[in-house]
């Protein structure tokens, strides 16, 4: 049972290193070099085995994981070692550097990665004539098949003038890169620390015997979402495309929509283990180059194993990660992300999250949808005006029942405060009550109708509105005032654009109704200062949050609450401090110099204004 | 605070004058006009406006004094100045002072919150509410009180407005609009002088104007004058307006003449009813500003003295001073004690501290231009 | 961090005490009796006033919120406590007791005082009322000779609560002949005013409602008399609160309505003797007349007649005051803004009263004439 007890007694080290971890040399040409150091490993690893083996009541199976694991680990280090041989000039190669040799990089890969299935590594012939061994591997799944096939394998394998190849190696890749493949996209690397990265996001590797750099073959083809229609920040009139999880695709998107050369992508990588592609996206000569780098900066200090949503970056980015408040807009709307880089604000895409983050973001940015600006200033002022209201709504009106039915009846008019006495007749619990009850029945009901599947969602939203609200009233528990109250409530908070906003409300909301318990509408009056100051102590890379109400910034007030004509949003948002603040010129009235255009032009002025 | 490493944010011209603003009107405008009516009849008219005259004249006084060292605080340069002994005597006259403001405003406005709205509140609760919001408020450093302040006095200002043009309709006697057309002297005086409350508080600027950017100082200056005007406008529209209401001989007897006058406007047809009280209510805004302005204050005249730096200190010092008015406010049994403390001491130590400071600095500053100049080359602005 | 853990320990704390020290004022507005009408009436007691508190019942306050007005019209929709004492803080506390609730006083609409209410009782009552701090001083003052609990069961079916009923009518200014209605801060504000004095509107019960009509006038505390409904019209268009006036011209067998317009006093002092001048300036709608079509000279002729005969109701109303010596148009208060010096001189502006040589300027214009040409 115990397959060790036998080799305890026979262990000798020279028939281990024939039997033990090693495998057959599959290459088998030349005989494994001497190899001091691997040696003395190995030697130490079986003496720690035996060690083991003499423990009594070790896990078997565990020792035999880590006898696998030691196997695994010897071959690696052989690998390694094979290529660590001296070159012509006797200086060692460097671990990380291509050592041009095929059966090594073949030995290194099929011990390392090549171990997974998705991995494939083809050994194969270039040309006909001469054959010159070459290795391709790639990541089966994120690549093209059809590119790999016919674009390079095919082609390299029926390749004539191989004696090319043959007269000088090392430009061996250069040969293929410039009149073989016909992949549009490659490059050429020399580390294996970079092409492992390349490998395993679905490039194409080529290495060629006897050149020391792999060819890059971008082959890259995810399984990717279409691009669909956002789910989240809908829009009536607006363009109707959504980021993916693909990055690539997210800075076509962006890429579509900002064709001058000015927009840049910055790429970082964060993540030990996800190596997730991170992109920081501005306008050269717009975007403050202080924010830039102060947002590369922020970047750099992540260190998570995983990144697997941009939302956990947010707390790097926020200079108050404590508070309540979202201070980093994300949006999966592509239009919304590239108006705020053309703002001079600074994206973040993160591969593998649909949802772009944009930063600075004040307390405004999370009232503002793209509707705003497809619409005319009067609609658009109207509809923030409406956010406005239903924040107001959302916030203050259970708290202010709570003060009026309790605290301050005198302030409303009598009839009023007749018919809410007459709604709580006969209820035996307090107001603040009445909204706890209700609000549990709500935030249940929302919370259920999120995680149901579709179809049942829909329903149970409206049955249980409907049969909870009529049922509750019924059985004297709440009054039926505060059904309208609490329904007005719930909508209310989700007026604003931005899901992420209505949260802080859902929760300060709570803080209000027990400053009205206790005070009425002094406690009211005392609670939003203190949201007030709170919101006005925040700032994230400088700006303040409440800008530009605090500070007052005239500039941006003519897009705050109210969306003025665009026409006189001719400067970018002073918040920002971009490098070029104009990004629209008025336009002229000077007349032109064919009478009869300027005519047309008058018109044009006449019918506009 | 003359740290340099600890980098304080520095605030605009508008926030200054928004500042500087809500550190005076608070305290009076809840005895509004009484002070001015009783002593002056109708004439009264005439002390508001010579208070206003006479608060131009001090604030412009105030901001040589700034202008002498502008980028410490008196508090600071005031020792350097004028000698040890003298400069911490004013330093630590400014601490009590400022302390007896904030003691005094708060426990005023809770009085009448607590008369008004809250009858069986206990007026600590009233006022240690205030105070901790107050102290929120200030806790988050200069820039983001101004920001607050900013932020929140424009829906009051807006609100007030409104109220304004509806407590129109409540005039009865459009005689009484007129100015009287006699001049009293000495009871124009003494109602000025006791209506000077409305305006005591501004010597703020000794301690905020470092904290201004420093080229916005003079526009700094324009704006509080400006905030002064429109103090003063707003002040004569509601003076008017109290008056023709109440007539001169039951306004008197009123203890908050211009609550009993918003208390009285009822709105018809809107769903509060009551909308002059709501905006009562809403003036614990503008308490709570002055409140925290003063703690604001406070905390750093408490640092220059002792000589603390950072934000820690700065925090303490908040705290420290926000216990004392708390408890200051606890002591004070009822709204006659108010009133007595403030026309008999705040007034005239307030009045005192506007003319002597001034002068004082203005004539040493002119024998010892050397020192001076000293003072004005060794210190960084704070920011 | 330190933020955060020093704000979060304040507002723990101040969360503790708000918890701990109870509800204070939070107590639900079902759970007091609202007091929407008061009354103050002499009492058998010798020594001692009544003051009768109003309140909707439950049930009454529950079918007012479900909008079924004619619901319940059998049982009784308030009821009234009535206590009683020297001054009003014993009124209300033996009221208290008598009921379960807190008898909470915010949102009263009307105070009904007795015509028979001794002065003595009225001025304490009302210094009590000047300082009720919880008591907004927006309530109707309305004067009454008919027992108060007679008048305030009284019902209409026009709303529920009589305190409704009054509130609705005096907020209306074109709803009345005249706009009668007086606050409770008015009264105060003419209590504390030298040289005026008060008028109270004065209600009768009716079959179905009341009949508000006339005023009563009153030298400080003291009623005096109530007008009769003619006399109160000229009350009301000599302090411009007329809106719905009207006369009849016999001579033109024709009528004017909506007599309204503006009132303004002028007081002046020659050789020690006050003048006091009402200019009136109205306007009317021309009602009927005898002929189908009127003509220029006869709408002349009408504006001076009605001029003429409402000047000299006025002057009557004016002797009447004088007589009686009240000022409720304040010519005294006129007098003291307009010539304080002189207002001073008057050791006791009643005795002065009476001998004020009195003028009335009116001018009607018929500014409407109706469809028939």
């Amino acid at each position: 049972m115990w397959p060790f007890h036998r080799k305890k007694s026979t262990l000798r080290p020279d028939y281990d290193a024939h039997r033990g971890p090693e495998i057959p040399d599959q290459l088998g040409d030349t005989p494994p070099p001497v190899r001091d150091d691997a040696a003395k490993l190995m030697d130490n690893l079986r003496t720690a085995q035996n060690l083991l083996e003499d423990v009594s009541g070790v896990d078997i199976a565990l020792v035999e994981d880590l006898i696998t694991e030691t196997k695994t680990f010897s071959k690696r280090l052989e690998a390694f070692v094979d290529e660590l041989q001296p070159q012509a000039n006797g200086l060692p190669i460097p671990l990380d550097v291509v050592s041009g040799s095929v059966e090594a990089a073949y030995d290194r890969l099929k011990n390392t990665v090549g171990q997974s299935p998705d991995i494939i590594i083809r050994r194969f012939l270039i040309g006909r004539h001469h054959p010159i061994p070459a290795l391709l591997t790639f990541e089966d799944g994120l690549t093209d098949n059809q590119m790999i096939d016919q674009d390079t394998l095919y082609l390299l394998q029926r390749y004539q003038s191989t004696d090319d190849l043959a007269k000088d190696p090392k430009v061996a890749h250069q040969i293929i890169h410039d009149s073989v493949t016909s992949i549009g996209h490659a490059t050429v690397e020399k580390q294996w620390s970079k092409i492992l990265v390349d490998l395993m996001g679905g490039n194409t590797l080529l290495f060629i015997d006897g050149c020391p750099e792999v060819l890059v073959l971008d082959t890259v083809k995810y399984p990717a979402r279409a691009i669909s229609a956002p789910t989240t920040e809908r829009a009536v009139k607006g363009p109707q495309e959504a980021f993916n999880e693909v990055i690539l695709t997210q800075m076509n998107l962006i890429r579509r929509r900002m064709k001058g050369p000015a927009l840049h992508f910055d790429t970082v990588n964060v993540g030990e283990l996800s190596q997730t592609a991170v992109v920081i996206a501005h306008v050269e000569g717009v975007t403050n180059p202080e924010l830039v780098m102060a947002v590369k900066r922020r970047l750099a200090t992540v260190q998570i194993a995983n990144l697997e949503y941009s939302h956990t970056l947010n707390r790097a980015l926020s200079t108050h990660p404590n508070s309540l408040f979202p201070q980093v807009r994300s949006s999966e709307r592509a239009d919304l992300i590239s108006r705020d880089i053309a703002q001079g604000k600074v994206a973040i895409l993160v591969d593998n999250t649909p949802y772009a983050l944009a930063v600075p973001a004040t307390f405004m940015d999370f009232y503002q949808t793209t509707d705003d600006y497809t619409s005319g200033f009067w609609e658009a002022g109207l509809e923030r005006m409406v956010r406005l209201i239903g924040l107001f709504v959302g916030l203050l009106l259970p708290p202010l029942y709570v003060a009026f039915s309790s605290v301050d009846p005198e302030l409303l008019p009598t009839k009023l405060v007749i018919t809410i006495a007459g709604s709580r007749v006969g209820i035996p619990f307090p107001p603040i009550f009445e909204v706890l009850i209700m609000w549990i029945i709500i935030e249940i009901l929302r919370e259920a109708s999120i995680r149901l599947p579709k179809g049942l969602s829909t329903t149970l939203g409206t049955v249980g509105a409907i049969v909870v609200g009529t049922a509750v009233v019924k059985a004297a528990i709440v009054s039926d005032i505060m059904i309208v109250i609490i329904t007005l409530t719930a909508l209310g908070l989700f007026t604003s654009p931005v899901y992420e906003m209505a949260t802080p409300w859902r929760i300060l909301f709570w803080f209000v109704v027990a400053a009205s318990y206790a005070f009425g509408i002094y406690g009211i009056i005392l609670a939003m200062l203190v949201i007030l100051a709170h919101l006005a102590s925040l700032e994230n890379f400088g700006v303040p949050y409440l800008s530009p109400f605090g500070p007052i910034r005239l500039r941006d007030l003519k897009d705050s609450w109210l969306r003025f004509p665009g026409a006189s949003l001719n400067k970018r948002p002073a918040y920002l401090r971009t490098v070029h603040p104009t990004q629209r010129v008025p336009h002229s009235d000077l007349p032109m110099p064919n009478p009869q255009l300027y005519q047309t032009q008058q018109e044009r002025f006449d019918d506009e204004s | 605070m003359a740290n340099l490493t600890d980098r304080l944010p520095r605030i605009s011209a508008v926030q200054f004058a928004t500042m500087v603003t809500a550190g005076y009107v608070a305290l009076g405008v809840f005895y509004f006009p009484r002070e001015a009516v009783t002593a002056a009849g109708r004439e009264g008219l005439w002390c508001i406006l010579l208070d206003g005259v006479v608060s131009f004249g001090l604030m412009h006084l105030m901001f040589r004094v700034n202008r002498i060292v502008p980028n410490e605080t008196l508090g600071s340069f005031g020792p350097k100045l004028f000698g040890k002994p003298l400069g911490y005597l004013i330093a630590v006259f400014t601490i009590a002072y400022h302390m007896m403001l904030a003691v005094s405003a708060a426990v005023l406005f809770s009085f009448v919150l607590g008369n008004i709205f809250l009858p069986n509140t206990p007026i600590w609760a009233i006022d240690g509410a205030l105070t901790v919001v107050s102290l929120y408020m200030a806790w988050g450093g200069t820039a983001a009180l101004a920001r607050t302040l900013e932020a929140s006095y424009t829906p009051v200002a807006f609100l007030t407005l409104l109220t304004g043009f509806l407590t129109v309709t409540l005039i009865r006697h459009p005689l009484l609009l007129l100015p009287p057309d006699h001049f009293t002297v000495l009871p124009i005086l003494k109602g000025a002088f006791r209506e000077y409350i409305m305006f005591i508080g501004f010597q703020l600027t000794v301690t905020l104007y470092p904290f201004v950017r420093n080229e916005q100082r003079r526009q700094a200056e324009h704006y509080t004058y400006i905030g002064l005007a429109v103090i003063v406008g707003i002040m004569l529209i509601c003076y008017e307006v109290t008056m023709s209401t109440f007539g001169p001989d039951f306004l008197p007897s009123l203890r908050w003449p211009i609550v009993s006058l918003l208390r009285i406007l009822a709105l018809k047809g809107f769903f509060i009813d009551k909308f002059g009280m709501l905006v009562v209510a809403l003036w614990t805004i503008v308490v709570a500003a002055f409140v925290s302005v003063r703690l604001w204050g406070l905390a750093h005249d408490i640092a220059a003295v002792l000589h603390l730096d950072g934000t820690k200190s700065y925090q303490g010092s908040l705290l420290a001073s926000a216990t004392i008015v708390v408890t200051g406010a606890i002591l004070i049994p009822n709204a006659k004690i108010t009133d007595l403390i403030n026309e008999n001491y705040l007034v005239g130590l307030g009045l005192g501290y506007l003319t002597v400071i001034p002068f004082l600095t203005i004539t040493v500053a002119t024998f010892r231009k050397q020192r001076v100049q000293e003072l004005r080359t060794k210190e960084e602005p704070p920011g | 961090m330190m933020k955060v853990d020093v704000v979060g320990r304040v507002f723990v704390a101040l969360g503790l005490l708000v918890v701990l020290t109870g509800c204070w004022d939070n107590r639900p507005i079902n759970s007091r009796d609202m007091v929407l009408a008061m009354g103050l009436a002499p009492d058998h007691h010798p020594g001692a006033f009544s003051t009768v508190f109003q309140a909707p019942t439950p049930s009454a306050v529950s079918a007012g919120s479900s909008g079924s007005s004619s619901g319940g019209s059998s049982k009784k929709d308030t009821f009234d406590v009535v206590g009683s004492g020297p001054d009003l803080s014993e009124t209300f506390n033996e009221a208290q007791a008598q009921v379960s609730k807190d008898l909470y006083l915010g949102q009263m609409q009307l105070i009904v005082l007795s015509t028979r209410l001794q002065p003595m009782y009225f001025k304490r009552a009302f210094d009590g009322l000047g300082r009720i701090a919880t008591l907004a001083k927006t309530p109707f003052v309305i004067a009454s000779p008919t027992p108060l609990i007679k008048l305030l069961h009284h019902t209409s079916p026009q709303d529920r609560f009589p305190s409704l009923y009054f509130s609705t009518l005096f907020s209306c200014h074109t709803c009345q002949t005249d706009a009668f209605g007086v606050r409770l801060w008015q009264v105060l504000v003419r209590l504390a005013t030298p040289g005026v004095d008060i008028f109270l509107p004065v209600a009768t019960p009716l079959k179905d409602g009341y009949l508000v009509d006339s005023v009563a006038l009153y030298r400080h505390f003291q009623y005096v008399t109530t007008l009769t409904p003619r006399q109160s019209m000229a009350f009301g268009i000599l302090d411009a609160i007329s809106h719905k006036g009207s006369i009849f011209l016999p001579h033109y067998n024709a009528s004017l309505r909506a007599i309204a317009g503006s009132s303004a006093l002028t007081t002046h002092l020659r050789h020690g003797q006050v003048d006091a001048t009402f200019t009136i300036k109205l306007t009317s709608t021309l009602e009927g007349i005898g002929s189908v079509t009127e003509t220029a000279a006869q709408i002349a002729g009408m504006s001076d007649r009605a001029s003429a005969t409402i000047a000299a109701s006025c002057l009557n109303l004016l002797q009447v005051t004088q007589k009686d010596d009240v000022d409720p148009l304040g010519v005294g208060r006129t007098l003291s803004w307009q010539n304080p010096r002189a207002f001073d001189h008057f050791r006791h502006w009643h005795q002065e009263y009476p001998h004020v040589h009195m003028r009335v300027h009116v001018s009607v214009t018929i500014n409407k004439m109706g469809d028939v040409k």
